[in-house]
């Protein structure tokens, strides 16, 4: 029985968790470098339960609940469902063909249309939809369209990420055997990918209205369109209760639209993909 | 049939201190209408090796699970040396469970831990917290596990991830991380049934071997009624959750093989 | 034999029934697309058309104008982002990790599998599941700045609080899907509950958990970026200060800050998260 030398085994080890401890000690150094150049105070930490529970029971405690059923919140609440449903469907619109010519396996273009194809669905993505929110207000002036379009491009980034994973994943027998056969691009898409994908797309097509009609609860804070504008003014205004009956609303109604897509989801029972839940 | 009277006892006489005392156990899974133990008792002596057959379903992952209570028994007693482990709670029952090392059929490991690791673990309920925690393990503890892992051939390989071992080497690194708890007793749960048939007997040899040479009694599962001959003088046959045979495998015949395996008869549930 | 021959094939009701299969579903598609066009031009007239001031556009040519003023960018504003950019990373870094830290109680409680404190502890779980990540995270920094005033600090924790639904689900599914084997053994040579969290589930957990935190703080990134509006600091507050002095050539310049330092994450992200399975 051969002997296995237990020193080497030991300065090893004592060297691995040398090494660990510098990680460890460099992480928390890190850690309270970025906090002093922040001006995060951590004594506040401690009292900040203490605010937050005297916030929510003084100012934020009773809801206004008069304030959101008055007919013109009411009225916002409808313009920001309709912003939701019209950015969502322009969004996959646009997603769909986009998704297609990014995707490096089933992409018409050359490489560098691809790239550009990319960086379109990259950089609406990228840009927060509240942001793209702002610059269409500076564009358009202050409204609906701008939070439609500011939607739209949230939509287009976030859905065509994921469409064009999707296009990315499939079986290209099928599509080498429309190319054999002759057929065109277009053919090859509709006939080839789309079939494979379209359970998967129309899954994610729900997911992303419900990631939507989350932003297009606050998407006009700034003005542009539906009950963020409301948010917004009570929150300047210091009328916390009613900020309170508000962030109510919102919640409840996404948690409504949550539970509307997972049925339908469920219904169409399909790939519950976990990249679905991504975000 | 012969098979189903008491065990001869006069053949093999035992200590007179047993090392496990286990009697008339009875377990029941939540939810389910029938026991799957039904009083089963014998008792095992120091350094003693016994084979637990029978078919799956009968109750031998539950017997070795009832005595360290990883399942609950909701009657009758087990008890390792003075101590009844049925009694136990909390800190003492964990206490009592280091005593007893577990051997099972799918390894167990930690498979993103070193062997070396996964071996040292075997002493995680004796090291203080904080030693646990950071795991910190002191020098000779190491020196011990290597020099185990040596034993069994795996000095070489006590670096690597066990997710990177074959079956038959995770099993060694499962046998060592069951005797660096230094127990009295081995629970082991059909050792070789995830393995290769051709490396089976490897296994039962290396773990008989360390059994004796560390003085270590053992109650292993079996499945395969050929291995039970081969390594164990004593054989505990169970069928539907009792006791129908309990003693040397020569007193065994075809016929009581045969009822040993038999499929379950539904009708008579 | 006569091709034209109205023989009536054995495999009529196959193809009868293949033809109201295709018929079925054209008409599906119909009626879905109906529906949804339905839908929009109900959310046009209802919303986009009375919503929108039409007039200050002043036709297309007003459109290009307005658009024009954002171009070129002004270049002579990047040496002032440097700092802001950071801020933005950094933000993003602690709100995540605050964020994750909160995270792991939450994902024990709300896994289905384990649920320490019983029903009341899963469903407490799970509502703090879903109520941090239906309110939007400008609504989250809005109660913090309330809370502890303008700052990073409020930025964090809006963050953090924003995190906890995605990261703490992830966990939870992740929890939901242990290995229970090690945790097993570890029980039967007589480990505490310390040891078995230590042990058994912490390793198990770290590489997912590892890449659904890096994951976040990619997107957390992007929020943080807009927190600056509402007076969290960051690139977001230099934004806002170009907007507020109509520099529209210094917004532009920021917004491509802005989606640098994400592609950046998204870069670091996704190298980060290769490494780790």
């Amino acid at each position: 029985m051969r002997r296995t030398a237990v020193a080497a085994i030991l300065q090893r080890r004592r060297q691995r968790s040398a090494w660990r401890f510098v990680a460890l000690l460099a992480l928390a150094t890190g850690l309270w470098l970025t906090l002093q150049y922040l001006d995060v105070r951590l004594e506040r930490f401690g009292t900040l339960f203490d605010r937050l529970g005297l916030l929510f029971a003084t100012r934020y405690y009773p809801p206004d609940f008069d304030y959101i059923l008055q007919p013109r919140f009411l009225r916002s609440v409808l313009e920001t469902i309709h912003m939701a449903l019209l950015a969502t469907l322009a969004g996959l619109l646009l997603a769909v063909p986009l998704a297609w010519l990014a995707a490096f396996n089933a992409s018409p273009l050359p490489a560098a249309g691809k790239a550009a194809a990319r960086v379109v669905i990259t950089g609406a993505r990228a840009i927060h939809e509240m942001i793209w929110a702002i610059v269409f207000i500076m564009v358009l002036g202050y409204g609906v369209l701008a939070g439609v379009l500011a939607l739209t491009l949230g939509c287009l980034g976030f859905a065509g990420k994921l469409f064009a994973e999707e296009i990315e994943s499939i079986d290209e027998a099928p599509v080498e055997a429309m190319r054999a056969a002759g057929a065109g691009p277009v053919a090859v898409f509709l006939f080839g990918v789309l079939p494979q994908v379209r359970t998967a797309f129309i899954g994610i097509g729900i997911y992303t209205w419900d990631v939507v009609f989350r932003s297009a609860t606050v998407v006009g804070f700034f003005g542009a369109g539906g009950m963020g504008w409301y948010l917004r003014r009570t929150a300047d205004q210091l009328q916390s209760d009613r900020v309170a009956a508000i962030i109510l609303l919102i919640a409840a109604l996404v948690v409504v639209s949550e539970v509307i897509s997972h049925h339908a989801r469920s219904a169409l029972e399909g790939r519950t993909d976990r990249r679905l839940l991504a975000r | 049939m012969d098979v189903l009277q008491a065990p001869d006892v006069t053949s093999k006489p035992l200590p007179a201190a047993p090392l496990l005392r286990v009697e008339n156990l009875h377990v029941r899974y939540p939810g389910a209408t029938a026991d799957v133990l039904r009083g089963v008792g014998f008792e095992l002596a120091p350094r003693e090796f016994v084979a637990v057959i029978g078919a799956s379903g009968s109750g031998k992952s539950t017997l070795l699970r009832a005595i360290n209570r990883l399942v609950e028994p909701h009657e009758g007693s087990v008890r390792l040396g003075e101590v009844d482990v049925t009694s136990l709670r909390g800190r003492d029952l964990r206490h009592c469970r280091r005593r007893m090392g577990m051997i099972f059929q799918e390894f167990n490991l930690i498979e993103r831990y070193r062997v070396l690791d996964n071996v040292l673990l075997g002493r995680v309920a004796s090291q203080s917290a904080l030693r646990t925690l950071l795991a910190l393990y002191p020098p000779a503890m190491i020196a011990e596990a290597v020099a185990l892992l040596d034993r069994v051939g795996l000095g070489d390989f006590l670096d690597q991830r066990a997710d990177a071992l074959s079956g038959g080497q995770r099993q060694r690194v499962g046998i060592c991380r069951a005797l660096f708890q230094s127990p009295e007793l081995l629970l082991v749960d059909e050792p070789t049934s995830s393995l290769d048939p051709r490396i089976a007997n490897d296994i039962m040899a290396l773990i008989r071997d360390l059994a004796q040479e560390s003085g270590v009694a053992a109650l292993c599962n079996i499945h395969d009624v050929g291995l039970a001959r081969r390594f164990a003088a004593r054989v505990i046959a169970l069928r539907d959750g009792v006791v129908i045979h309990d003693g040397p495998f020569d007193a065994l015949d075809e016929a009581a093989l045969g009822e040993i395996y038999a499929v379950t008869d539904r009708s008579r549930l | 034999m006569s091709v034209a021959a109205p023989v009536p094939s054995p495999n009529a009701p196959a193809l009868a029934r293949w033809q109201r299969a295709r018929r079925l579903g054209h008409i599906t598609l119909l009626v879905v697309m109906a529906l949804l066009a339905g839908l929009a031009v109900w959310a046009v007239q209802g919303s986009l058309i009375p919503g929108t001031d039409w007039r200050r556009m002043e036709g297309l040519g007003g459109i290009v104008t307005a658009f024009g003023r954002f171009l070129p960018p002004d270049l002579s504003l990047v040496p002032t982002l440097f700092a802001p950019a950071l801020q933005t990373i950094l933000i993003a870094v602690v709100g995540t990790l605050l964020g994750a830290l909160m995270s792991f109680p939450v994902a024990l409680l709300g896994a289905a599998n384990l649920r320490p404190l019983g029903m009341p502890g899963y469903l407490l779980a799970r509502g703090l599941m879903t109520m941090s990540r239906s309110i939007h995270e400008i609504v989250w920094a809005l109660i913090f700045v309330s809370a502890v005033g303008l700052g990073a600090f409020a930025g964090i924790l809006a963050l953090a609080c924003r995190s906890i639904g995605f990261v703490s689900k992830l966990l939870a599914e992740a929890i939901e899907r242990i290995d229970l084997r090690p945790v097993e053994a570890l029980r039967a040579q007589g480990a505490g509950p310390l040891d078995m969290v230590r042990h058994g589930i912490i390793p198990q957990l770290l590489p997912i958990g590892l890449g659904t935190l890096i994951f976040e703080w990619d997107i957390n990134v992007n929020r943080a970026a807009v927190l600056g509006l509402v007076g969290a600091g960051g690139l977001g507050l230099s934004f806002h200060n170009q907007l507020i002095a109509s520099n529209y050539a210094g917004v532009t310049t920021v917004l491509l800050a802005i989606l640098a330092i994400i592609l950046v994450g998204e870069a670091i992200s996704v190298r980060l998260r290769r490494r780790i399975v």
